[in-house]
């Protein structure tokens, strides 16, 4: 078969039924869902101009079709099927796998990301239309970040919830999903609506320094300290949070506890992001540009975060120079990197874009990780076939693969511990493991690996 | 394949073994329903003991595909364009479909080697270090037989993983080692449908003289384990795992020893590989050993992972080789 053939029958099997074929029910599902997203864009014109009391029904309306629909097509789709992994289409498909639809979406959500942090005033109707949700949370009318949080919180339940469905075969999957949802909705999404109604610092308690990279500043801690009791508790969970909970879990766990288990921004890398996490970059070209990537945000943040707490004692120019840092960091890292990048090059780079080359937390828990933790993805003998298939599904573009080939330890500092790789094996050879620190690198060296005698 | 995979309805495949069960996967994702000639009355009989075969055979059949056991192909029916229109069975019964695959298995092509002058028998005739009759012509893979077999072993083996050692091996003689073939315990793995396998050690369809067979079912009957031990002494010979994810070493040293199996199944945990979280099946199958063998009944002890004194044991030992 020459290349053109080839390239026909891969077109031919999108529509026969090599992928997945649409139900009536899924139909359904994904109708509701654009009738919701539709009535959310129609607010963007029309919601300004009505009544509180309209505006509650026809957000009702939109978020029920979104959360509704959703829900009926994740769920059906792989409820529909035995439990086990599908890798059906995943390489030819338009949506997952960088075609027509996929750069479309990419363009739509960076789009959005613009607009949320730049342009706010093109999203006036549709913050409008959420106030009515916000008063209730919040006792206060909405604003950008309250509707993007509920955006994001709807998005992780959604997506988590057909995650669940489509990994059910794996406890390791659905016990992390839970606590995913869990950790959003209540950390980051009703507990600081509570503490605003409550007339407190708006704070979301599972992010840290410095991923929240404002959260060690002077200036942050001492506003949180006016804030009376509450604000002595904020500070020091955030304080033991960096300094006390980091490196203590990380050792125990490795950088899973937080990357894969905690935060928002994996968490919603693995269940809103989970149809695109196969496109992560797996060249060793990728790996370099990453090691540079993102300790060179790390040295920024450590470096300025320390400049500030020596800023009364600097002499003047290099104020406004600290100044000029702060604003650049926010501008370039902490909104076009972790927002923008971060989830608008989902279907094109992967989930994990912001998490493996920028995220200044993730590069902190992937030092220790890689040096002083218990962690370890085992290789287990000599099984590996070589399918690929952990490389493929690997979200931070580990290749797998060339360790389980030569039954070697999996130890890098990117590894957020998701375990799709030992989900999605086929022979059982790898596995996320804790356990003690020596022998770590390779431990079965020595051992006969091939079928070899020992004797050799 | 893929080019005549949207006119066909239906696929027949003949033979019950590993490739076959891999084409009716691929035939599955395809939107083709599939027939599974089977000449025996289990699925790949001639390896695995009869509990298991049964239990790939229900996986194979939750899928969708139409198991026959005990039918064999007489011949295939061509269309006026001479393709394939429908299959014959030998009883008689014809049976429309648009696609045969003969996945019978694997057999050396030895006919340039014969036609050279190469000793052959079923495969390629070769000693301990892959040389074959004729001086500087070698053979490994699929296509060699040993003419010593290793303990075992089969004559020819045909897995993937033997030919990259039998490669390493012939590259490592011809250039001037002397490295004869000792391969270790034997392993081998699949995965049918959704349902991974391990196998360690030798485990034959039915155990040989003198030795005993231990078996544990999950009720559900997508999960499994057998043991063999020799009689007696009680040492582990080969293990059989379906469902759960065994660790290669733990099983490697166990054989290597000749560990008594009331040992093992103390340490079963150590053996575990499944990812955390997941169910541990281990003091069930303990219970039914006990219940089963009183007189060698042994109280579960180990836990699973990288913590248990099984695998620490274990490691202490391959450090101490390392070094």
């Amino acid at each position: 078969m020459n290349d053109l053939t080839a390239g026909l029958s891969y077109e031919s099997h999108s529509l026969t039924p090599g992928g997945h074929r649409l139900t009536v029910l899924e139909k359904a599902g994904l109708g509701l869902f654009g009738i919701g997203l539709l009535i959310l864009a129609a607010g963007l014109f029309t919601a300004s101009d009505v009544s509180s009391e309209a505006r509650m029904l026809w957000l009702g309306l939109a978020w029920g079709g979104i959360a509704g629909g959703g829900l009926l097509y994740g769920l059906h789709k792989h409820l529909s099927e035995r439990p086990g992994i599908r890798n059906h289409g995943k390489t030819t498909d338009n949506l997952t796998a960088r075609g027509a639809l996929g750069w479309t979406l990419a363009v739509l959500f960076t789009g959005f990301y613009v607009m949320l942090y730049w342009f706010p005033g093109m999203l006036a109707g549709l913050i409008r239309l959420h106030d009515p949700l916000s008063e209730f949370l919040r006792g206060k009318p909405a604003d950008q970040w309250f509707v993007y949080g509920t955006f994001y919180t709807v998005g992780i339940l959604v997506m988590g919830a057909k995650a669940i469905a489509k990994y059910r075969h794996s406890r390791y999957q659905i016990v992390r999903t839970c606590v995913i949802m869990a950790t959003q909705l209540g950390f980051a999404y009703l507990l600081p609506a509570l503490f605003v109604k409550l007339n407190q610092p708006e704070v979301y308690l599972s992010y840290f320094w410095p991923l929240a990279y404002d959260k060690l500043f002077p200036g942050t801690l001492q506003g949180f300290l006016q804030a009376g009791n509450i604000g002595c508790f904020i500070v020091g969970w955030f304080v033991i949070g960096t300094l006390v909970a980091t490196p203590v879990l990380t050792y125990y766990f490795g950088k899973r506890w937080y990357c894969s288990w905690v935060c928002g921004c994996g968490g919603l890398a693995n269940t809103f992001g989970d149809p695109w996490r196969q496109n992560s970059d797996k060249s060793l070209k990728a790996w370099k540009i990453e090691r540079w990537m993102i300790h060179s945000v790390l040295v920024w943040i450590v470096g300025m975060t320390a400049l500030l707490w020596f800023a009364p004692s600097l002499p003047e120019f290099m104020q406004g120079f600290l100044q000029t840092l702060k604003q650049w960091y926010g501008f370039l890292i902490g909104a076009a990197f972790a927002g923008v990048v971060g989830v608008g090059f989902y279907p094109l780079m992967g989930t994990r874009v912001w998490c493996r080359f920028g995220c200044p937390m993730a590069a902190i828990l992937g030092l220790l990780q890689r040096f002083n933790s218990r962690f370890r993805i085992t290789t287990n003998g000599a099984q590996c076939i070589s399918c690929g298939n952990c490389s493929k599904y690997c979200e931070m573009g580990i290749d797998v693969r060339h360790y389980a080939q030569r039954g070697q330890n999996i130890i890098r500092a990117s590894c957020v511990g998701c375990g799709l790789c030992a989900a999605v094996c086929p022979r059982g050879v790898l596995s996320l493991e804790n356990g003690p620190t020596a022998g770590r690198y390779n431990h079965i060296e020595g051992i006969s690996l091939l079928g070899e005698e020992k004797s050799r | 394949m893929e080019k005549y995979a949207p006119t066909t309805k239906r696929a027949v495949i003949v033979g019950g073994g590993l490739i076959g069960v891999e084409v009716a996967e691929m035939l599955l994702t395809r939107g083709i329903s599939v027939l599974f000639l089977v000449r025996e009355n289990a699925f790949w009989g001639s390896v695995l003991p009869s509990d298991e075969a049964r239990l790939v055979g229900r996986e194979i059949v939750r899928h969708g595909i139409d198991m026959r056991y005990e039918t064999e192909l007489k011949e295939i029916l061509p269309d006026e364009r001479g393709r394939v229109r429908a299959m014959v069975t030998k009883t008689g019964e014809e049976i429309p479909c648009q696609m045969v695959f003969l996945t019978a298995g694997v057999s050396p092509n030895t006919g340039l080697a014969k036609a050279s002058g190469i000793e052959s028998d079923r495969g390629i005739l070769v000693d301990r270090h892959f040389r074959t009759s004729t001086p500087h012509v070698w053979a490994g893979g699929d296509c060699a037989q040993h003419r010593e077999v290793p303990p075992g072993r089969r004559p020819v083996e045909q897995v993937w993983y033997t030919g990259k050692i039998h490669g390493e091996h012939i590259a490592a003689n011809i250039c001037g080692e002397e490295r004869p073939y000792l391969p270790g315990v034997w392993f081998n793995s699949a995965k049918f449908f959704d349902i991974e396998y391990q196998t360690y050690g030798i485990v034959l369809p039915e155990p040989k003289e003198g030795e005993e067979s231990f078996y544990w079912e999950h009720p559900a009957g997508d999960k499994s384990l057998r043991v063999n031990f020799r009689t007696g002494s009680g040492e582990v010979l080969g293990v059989n795992v379906f469902g759960i994810r065994h660790r290669h070493v733990v099983w490697e040293s166990w054989i290597a020893s000749r560990t008594r199996v009331e040992d093992a199944l103390v340490d079963l945990g150590a053996a575990n590989f499944d990812p955390e979280f997941f169910r541990q099946y281990e003091p069930e199958i303990v219970a039914a050993f006990n219940s089963r063998y009183p007189e060698r009944a042994v109280k579960l002890n180990t836990r699973k992972g990288l913590f248990s004194a099984a695998i620490a044991k274990l490691l202490g030992q391959s450090q101490l080789q390392t070094a």
